[in-house]
């Protein structure tokens, strides 16, 4: 089993590939959820697909939820806390 | 008659003093579990929290993104604040680098909130004291 880092970023990557296809295939909003670099599930709220994912006894904290069409950003700048 | 809404009100803490908020999360198995955040609307993020709080807090995976004080890893958290009128899920993200700032302030802070959750409440602050309470809905 792939430890917690490694699978993350898997599923990040896949995520990117995946991003469009996505945001093609579901509503806008809808939550979606990857794992093993595949999307295992969809709903249209988080609760929703958190029982989905649990009745088919996955837990969701090892799946990557993004939301259809919602663009996130790839860099941010955090103005105000000083760097250690 | 109205009756005053809750305010949580928070003397500056900290080496130089810093505007606080005190958030409670929900964990994936029911716990709860509240963090004292530097409230800070430079910060484009909901709620950053050292990773270890992250993997505790964690509902689901989100995606991450890089900043200025490195990778953020990204986590679905659930928020149980009714008395702020926040019990809802939020993008917040994971970074040692971020905790290791806030901490040099106050050893109690466990992360900084930012404007994506304050935007949410209703804050503001005086020479004393930094406070939220719940928004007005919307009109």
């Amino acid at each position: 089993m792939p430890d917690a880092d490694t699978e993350y970023e898997r599923n990040s990557a896949a995520y990117s590939r995946l991003k469009e296809t996505i945001a093609r295939t579901y509503p806008h909003g809808w939550f979606v959820g990857i794992a093993d670099e595949h999307i295992i599930g969809a709903a249209a709220d988080f609760r929703g697909l958190e029982s989905l994912l649990r009745t088919q006894g996955i837990d969701p904290r090892r799946v990557l939820v993004v939301q259809a069409g919602v663009d996130y950003p790839e860099y941010v700048t955090i103005f105000s806390s000083r760097r250690p | 008659m109205t009756s005053n809404p809750y305010r949580q009100q928070n003397p500056y803490k900290g080496a130089s003093p810093r505007c606080w908020i005190r958030l409670r999360f929900v964990a994936a198995d029911g716990s709860l579990h509240e963090r004292e955040l530097v409230a800070d609307t430079g910060s484009p993020c909901a709620v950053i929290l050292g990773q270890p709080d992250l993997a505790l807090l964690l509902r689901s995976a989100a995606a991450g993104m890089n900043s200025n004080f490195g990778r953020l890893t990204g986590a679905w958290l659930e928020l149980a604040m009714p008395e702020l009128g926040l019990s809802t899920l939020v993008v917040g993200y994971g970074s040692d680098q971020v905790l290791q700032a806030v901490l040099r302030d106050s050893i109690d802070f466990a992360g900084v909130a930012g404007l994506p959750l304050l935007r949410m409440v209703e804050y503001g602050g005086d020479f004393t004291s930094f406070w939220v309470q719940e928004a007005p809905a919307a009109p």
